[in-house]
C-alpha cells in the first residue's frame, strides 16, 4: 500500500471561481522525495496543504476526492490524527513561531501527545541535534536568520516524528547558505529515518539532486509525473508553463549529448563530442567608467542601527550611469541596509552618500524619491490604495502632477509593465507576480534615473522572472541604473553587468560578472557558488554565463 | 468517487484565537505610542490622539466579538504596562472594551453591512468632516452648558447624518450607522467609561472629569472619524472575502 | 546603547536588545519584557511567584489610601529590586520619564480638586469663559494631601511594574499562566500577542520606508495629510497581519493542537519551591500587617 494515495482529488477554496485542484490522482511510496514544481498558482501549496490534511480540515471550500494518508482518509480522520503522520513546513520561516523559544516552538507540538516530561526534553535535544540547532535552544525566533528558523521549523516537525515531511517552498526566503542547510537537513532524514518527503519548490537542480520523483502541475491538473532526468528533458515544456529547468540538461539537450544530470557527466560527455582546446571565453561589456558619469557616491560609510548591530563598515562605492549591479551576499552582510542608503531612507552613522550630488543627510526623502526608486521585497509592503490605478498614481500625486497628466503617465506604465487589464482591480487580489509588477510599475511611474530592486525573483517563477527582468534591461538599455539586490546567482550572470559581493558590512568584491563567476574561491569563502553552468565552463576551460553563450562557445561560433 | 462536499468551518477555530492574538497586540502597540505621543494631564493612561481607537471599531466590525476583546485586552497591557493602575486596568479597560461593543451591537442587530462604499465621495467626505466638527462643538458647548449652540449642534449632525445618507443612497444604512455608532457612540461611551472610572477609582479628581471627558471624545471621534474611516473604507471589502471575517458574534 | 544593555531613551524600553553578561560571557537576549538577567532569589522564584507579587503589591497600592502604609509598599518594592540586583539607574532613568506624567498628575489634583480643609492655601477664581467656565482653585491641607498620595500611588507602581518586567521573561509569563491551569487557547494567544507585537512594529518600519520611497516625507506635510499617510500606512499592515493570522492558524492547526479538549503534558513543569511558599506567605503576612497598622 502506498504510504500516500490521492484519488481524483478537486479542491475550490470558498470565494474563488476555478478549482485550484483538478483531478489529481497520485501515489507515494514510503521513503520517496518527490518534488511538486509548477508555475506560480499551479496547486503546488494545495496539494501539500491537502496532504498535511490542513485541506478540507481548516480551510474552507468544495471538496471532492480523497487523500489517504497511511491507510487514513483525511475527510475522516481529525487533524489530531493526521498530525502524527504528517509534518508540514511553510515558505515563511517568520509565520511558524508561535512561541517565544526555539524549545518551546518544538515543545508545544509534543505536549499533546501525552509523553512524560523525560520524553518530550529528549526528542527536543533529538529533534535539535538532527537539524544543527542544539546551541540555540533558548533563543528567540527574533534572533534566528531565516535558514536558522527554518530549520527550527524542521525540528518542530521532526520531534513529533512523522512518517511524513511536506515541505512547501521552504528555501525561497533563503540565501544559498541557507538553502544549502535545509537541504542537507532534509537529505539526512530520508537517510537516517526513510522519511517520506514532499517539496514543492521552484528550485530545479537542487531537486534534480534529492527527488527520487517529479509531479509537475499546471493551473490545477497534473501535467507531468516522472523521474527527475526524464521530466528536465522536456525542457520546451517546462519552459512553456514557467518551470526553469536546470542549466546543464537544458545545455547538454540543445548539444545533442541527450540528458545529462551532473556537472561531473557533463564535463565527460562535452569533452567526448567536442574539441575543446583553446576556447575564448565571451567577455561581457565591460563598464566603461571613464565615459560615464557617476550617480551614486558612498563615502567612507558606516552605518550602526539604533540597537548596536553595526550593518555597515566603511562602505566605499561609486554607482555610474546605466549601470546594471547587482548586489549579493549572505543575509546580514549589509546588502539591504547598503541599498536603503541610496534612496535616504537610512542615513550614515559615519561618512556620505551622494545621490546626483546631493547629500542624502541633507536633502530630503521626497527630493531623492524623484531620482531613485526603491522596490522591496515583499510587494504587499508598498501596496496601499484600492486599485492598480490608484496605487500608480500615488507617487504620482506626491509629486504634484495633474489629473490629466497622472492619467496619461498611469495608462504608460500600465503598458510597460502589462497590466492594462487589472487597471480597476483591487491589488490585493492579483497575484503574487502581478503584484511584483505593480509595485516596479508604482516606482517607474516616478520616472527616477535609479532603480533599486530588493529580491525581485523571490517566489516567482521562471515567467514571472524572465518578464521581470526583462522590464529591467529595458529600462536599463533606455539609459535608467539598476541595482538589484538577489541571492539567484543565475539570474545576476545572465542579465547584469557588474557584481558587488557584500560580506560582514563590507564590499568585499566589486567586478564584472565574469572575473567574479570565474573566481570559484572567492565566491566559496562569501558561501556562495557559480551558476551551474559557469561552474561547468570552468571545468572545460572557458568561461560561459548563460546558456547561450556556452553554446555559442562549444559550437564555435 | 465521492460527491462534491462543501467544506465550511462553523463555529469558534484556531483562526479566531490567532486572529484576536494578532489584534490585540497591535492594537497594545498603538496604544502604547499613542500615550506616550499625546498625554493628557491629569490622566494617566490616557491619550489625546489614541490611535489605538481608530482600529478597535473596525476590528470589531471585522471580527466580532473578538474586536472588542482585543480592544479590552490591549488596553490591560497598556494599563499595566504605563499606568499605575496594576489590577485596575482589569476595570478601566472596559472602556476600550465598549468603544468595539457598542458599534457591534448595532451593526449585528440592525443586520448593517459593514462595507462603507460611497457613490459621492467629496461630497461623503466633506460632510464627514463637518460631523466630526459639529460633535466637538457639541461636547464643548454641553460642558460649557452652552445650551443653544449645544441643541443647534445636536440639530446640525443629525442633518449631516440624513444628508450623508442621501448622498449615499445605496448604501445609507452603513454610513448612518456608522456615524453614530461606531464614531459617536463608541468614543462617548469609551470617554464616559474611562474617565469615569479614574475618577470613582481615585486616580483623577472629579471635578477634573469635563477636561478629560472632552480630551478623550474628542480624541476619539476624531482618530476615528479619520483613520477608522479610511481603513474601513479601504480594508472591509478584502476582509470580507478572507475567512478572517466573522459573520456572526463569533464566528 | 548604555554599558549595562539599556537604551538611552527609557520610554522605547520594548524591544531593546539587552546585553547579559555571565561571568564575561556576553550573549544578547530580545524579550518583550524589560527582563534583565541577573543572579538573584527574585530571578529564581517561579512566575506564578512573581505574578502574585506584582498583583498583591498592585492591588495594595490600589486599596491603601494612607500615603504612610503605601510608602511601606515603595520600601518594600525599592527592597526588592536591590535583591533582585537590577541597576539603580535604570530605575531611577524610569522614575525620571515617568516624572512628567507624576508631576502633571499631582499638578493637576492641586489644581482641579476641591477638598475642603482647615487651612485654605490658596485659593483664586480664574473665568476662562465669562459666566460659564470659571476655574476654581482651591488648596487646602487636603488638597495636598490628596496630591501627594496619587504622586506616591503612581511611584510605588512604577516600581512594582518595573520589578515585575525586570525579573521575568516573557516566556516565563506564559509558563507561569499555563502552570496556573490558564486554558491553552488563552496562553497561546498571549504568546502570539507578544509575537504580533514584534512583527508588527518590523511590518510599520518597512511600511513606513515604502512610502518614503515614493517621496512621501512625515516629517515636512502638514497634520491633515500626516494623518491621512499614517492611515494610508496602516492598509498594507493590517492587511499583511491579517495574512499572516491565516498563515499562522496552518502553523497552529498543523501541529496538531486541538481547540478545545485534549490533555496537556507541560514541558516547562517549573516546580514550586519552598522558597517560593515562603515568600508568598511573607508578602502577605507584611501587607496584612501594613493594612492593619493603625496609621491615621
Amino acid at each position: 500500500m502506498s504510504i500516500i494515495d490521492i484519488k481524483n482529488f478537486y479542491w475550490k477554496y470558498l470565494g474563488s471561481k476555478d478549482y485550484a485542484l483538478k483531478n489529481i490522482n497520485l501515489k507515494i511510496e514510503k521513503g520517496e522525495f518527490i518534488g511538486i514544481m509548477g508555475p506560480t498558482g499551479a496547486g503546488k501549496s494545495t496539494l501539500c496543504l491537502a496532504i498535511a490534511g490542513l485541506i478540507p480540515w481548516v480551510l474552507p471550500g468544495e471538496i471532492k476526492g480523497d487523500v489517504i494518508i497511511d491507510g487514513m482518509n483525511t475527510r475522516k480522520y481529525s487533524m489530531k490524527d493526521i498530525t502524527k503522520k504528517v509534518g508540514i513546513v511553510f515558505q515563511d520561516p517568520e509565520i511558524q513561531f508561535i512561541m517565544m523559544s526555539v524549545e518551546d516552538e518544538i515543545a508545544i507540538g509534543l505536549e499533546r501527545m501525552n509523553l512524560s516530561r523525560e520524553e518530550m526534553i529528549k526528542r527536543v535535544d533529538w529533534a535539535l541535534d538532527i537539524v544543527g540547532m542544539k546551541e540555540y535552544k533558548d533563543v528567540s525566533p527574533e534572533e534566528l536568520s531565516g535558514g536558522q528558523k527554518q530549520r527550527v521549523a524542521i525540528a518542530t516537525m521532526l520531534a513529533k516524528q512523522p512518517e511524513i515531511l511536506v515541505l512547501d517552498e521552504p528555501t525561497s526566503d533563503l540565501d544559498p547558505k541557507g538553502k544549502m542547510e535545509v537541504f542537507s537537513v532534509i537529505s539526512n532524514l530520508r537517510k537516517e529515518f526513510d522519511t517520506t518527503i514532499i517539496m514543492a519548490t521552484h528550485e530545479s537542480e537542487k531537486i534534480l539532486k534529492f527527488a527520487d520523483k517529479i509531479i509537475v502541475l499546471n493551473k490545477g491538473n497534473k501535467i507531468l509525473e516522472d523521474y527527475p532526468e526524464k521530466i528536465f528533458s522536456k525542457i520546451d515544456e517546462l519552459k512553456s508553463i514557467g518551470i526553469r529547468p536546470p542549466q546543464i540538461i537544458e545545455v547538454c539537450n540543445k548539444l545533442g549529448c541527450g540528458t545529462v544530470l551532473t556537472i561531473e557527466e557533463a564535463e565527460k560527455v562535452l569533452n567526448k563530442k567536442f574539441s575543446l582546446k583553446n576556447k575564448e571565453h565571451y567577455q561581457k561589456i565591460d563598464f566603461l567608467k571613464n565615459n560615464r558619469k557617476p550617480v551614486i557616491e558612498v563615502q567612507n560609510v558606516s552605518y550602526i542601527y539604533p540597537n548596536g548591530f553595526k550593518a555597515l563598515e566603511n562602505v566605499n562605492l561609486t554607482i555610474y550611469e546605466k549601470d546594471y549591479i547587482a548586489i549579493i551576499g549572505q543575509n546580514g552582510s549589509g546588502k539591504t541596509t547598503l541599498a536603503k542608503h541610496f534612496n535616504g531612507i537610512l542615513k550614515p552613522s559615519n561618512g556620505r552618500v551622494l545621490v546626483y550630488g546631493m547629500d542624502t543627510r541633507k536633502t530630503p526623502i521626497s527630493e531623492i524619491a524623484k531620482k531613485v526608486g526603491y522596490c522591496f521585497q515583499n510587494p504587499d509592503h508598498q501596496i496601499f490604495s484600492n486599485s492598480v490605478e490608484e496605487e500608480i498614481a500615488f507617487g504620482l500625486k506626491q509629486i504634484g502632477l495633474s489629473k490629466k497628466e497622472i492619467e496619461k503617465k498611469v495608462s504608460e506604465i500600465l503598458k510597460i509593465v502589462g497590466l492594462e487589464e487589472y487597471r480597476y482591480e483591487d491589488p490585493s487580489f492579483l497575484g503574487k507576480g502581478q503584484r511584483q509588477r505593480l509595485a516596479v510599475a508604482s516606482i517607474l511611474a516616478l520616472e527616477p534615473k535609479i532603480l533599486v530592486v530588493d529580491e525581485p525573483t523571490t517566489g516567482q517563477d521562471y515567467a514571472m522572472i524572465k518578464d521581470l527582468m526583462n522590464l529591467l534591461t529595458n529600462l536599463n538599455n533606455k539609459g535608467n541604473t539598476i541595482i538589484i539586490i538577489t541571492h539567484d546567482m543565475q539570474i545576476a550572470a545572465e542579465y547584469t553587468k557588474r557584481i558587488i559581493i557584500m560580506r560582514n558590512g563590507r564590499i568585499v568584491a566589486d567586478d564584472t560578472p565574469l572575473r567574479i563567476f570565474s573566481n570559484l574561491e572567492l565566491l566559496s569563502e562569501n558561501d556562495l557558488e557559480a551558476p551551474q553552468i559557469t561552474q561547468l565552463s570552468i571545468r572545460l576551460g572557458f568561461i560561459a554565463l548563460n546558456n547561450e553563450d556556452f553554446i555559442k562557445i562549444i559550437k564555435g561560433e | 468517487m465521492s460527491q462534491t462536499e462543501e467544506v465550511f468551518k462553523r463555529g469558534v477555530s484556531w483562526m479566531h484565537i490567532v486572529t484576536f492574538a494578532i489584534a490585540t497586540g497591535v492594537s497594545a502597540i498603538l496604544a502604547i505610542y499613542a500615550v506616550f505621543a499625546v498625554p493628557v494631564a491629569p490622566f494617566p493612561g490616557v491619550s489625546g490622539l489614541y490611535f489605538a481607537a481608530a482600529i478597535y471599531v473596525p476590528l470589531s466590525l471585522w471580527l466580532g466579538m473578538w474586536g472588542p476583546l482585543a480592544g479590552y485586552f490591549s488596553c490591560v497591557i497598556l494599563g499595566f504596562a504605563t499606568t499605575p493602575f496594576g489590577p485596575f486596568s482589569f476595570v478601566w479597560s472596559l472602556c476600550d472594551f465598549f468603544e468595539g461593543l457598542i458599534p457591534l451591537i448595532a451593526f449585528k442587530l440592525f443586520k448593517v453591512d459593514p462595507e462603507l462604499k460611497m457613490q459621492r465621495p467629496g461630497v461623503t467626505w466633506a460632510l464627514f468632516g463637518l460631523l466630526v466638527l459639529d460633535l466637538i462643538l457639541g461636547v464643548v458647548s454641553y460642558a460649557l452648558t452652552w445650551s443653544e449652540v449645544f441643541l443647534a449642534s445636536i440639530f446640525l449632525s443629525l442633518i449631516i447624518v440624513i444628508l450623508m445618507g442621501a448622498a449615499n443612497p445605496k448604501y445609507w444604512k452603513s454610513w448612518i450607522f456608522y456615524a453614530i455608532f461606531g464614531i459617536i457612540g463608541g468614543a462617548f461611551g469609551s470617554a464616559l467609561f474611562g474617565i469615569g472610572t479614574l475618577v470613582l477609582g481615585g486616580f483623577a479628581p472629579a471635578e477634573a472629569f469635563w477636561v478629560g471627558f472632552l480630551g478623550w471624545f474628542i480624541g476619539d471621534v476624531l482618530v476615528i472619524g479619520t483613520i477608522g474611516t479610511i481603513l474601513m473604507i479601504a480594508l472591509t471589502p478584502r476582509i470580507k472575502r478572507t475567512p478572517i471575517y466573522v459573520r456572526g458574534w463569533f464566528s | 546603547m548604555l554599558e549595562d544593555g539599556s537604551h538611552k531613551f527609557p520610554l522605547f524600553y520594548f524591544f531593546r536588545r539587552q546585553e547579559m553578561s555571565l561571568k564575561e560571557n556576553i550573549t544578547s537576549v530580545r524579550t518583550f519584557f524589560l527582563w534583565i538577567p541577573r543572579e538573584s532569589i527574585i530571578h529564581k522564584l517561579h512566575p506564578i511567584t512573581k505574578i502574585i507579587l506584582m498583583l498583591s503589591l498592585g492591588s495594595s497600592i490600589f486599596i491603601l489610601s494612607n500615603p504612610i502604609k503605601i510608602f511601606f509598599i515603595l520600601i518594600i518594592s525599592a527592597i526588592l529590586l536591590i535583591i533582585s540586583r537590577i541597576p539603580i539607574k535604570m530605575i531611577w532613568k524610569f522614575i525620571l520619564a515617568s516624572t512628567g506624567m507624576i508631576s502633571a498628575c499631582v499638578i493637576a489634583w492641586m489644581l482641579f480638586s476641591i477638598e475642603a480643609g482647615s487651612t485654605i492655601y490658596f485659593e483664586k477664581y480664574i473665568e476662562i469663559i465669562p459666566n460659564k467656565w470659571i476655574w476654581h482653585i482651591y488648596i487646602t491641607e487636603n488638597t495636598i494631601f490628596k496630591s501627594l498620595l496619587i504622586g506616591i500611588k503612581i511611584i510605588s507602581m512604577i516600581l512594582v511594574t518595573i520589578l515585575f518586567l525586570t525579573t521575568m521573561r516573557d516566556r516565563e509569563f506564559i509558563y507561569g499562566l499555563r502552570k496556573m491551569h490558564i486554558p491553552f487557547p488563552l496562553c497561546l494567544a498571549t504568546s502570539l500577542t507578544f509575537r504580533a507585537m514584534y512583527i508588527f512594529r518590523q511590518d510599520y518600519q518597512t511600511v513606513k520606508e515604502a512610502m518614503m520611497s515614493r517621496g512621501v516625507d512625515f516629517k515636512t506635510i502638514s497634520i491633515p495629510k500626516k494623518i491621512i499617510q499614517f492611515s494610508r500606512l496602516f492598509i498594507p499592515i493590517l492587511t499583511l497581519l491579517f495574512k499572516r493570522a491565516q498563515e499562522m492558524t496552518l502553523g497552529v492547526e498543523a501541529r496538531g493542537i486541538p481547540l478545545r479538549g485534549g490533555k496537556y503534558s507541560l514541558y516547562h513543569d517549573i516546580p514550586i519551591k519552598k522558597i517560593d511558599y515562603v515568600f508568598i506567605l511573607s508578602i502577605f503576612l507584611i501587607l496584612l500587617l501594613i493594612f492593619y497598622l493603625p496609621l491615621s
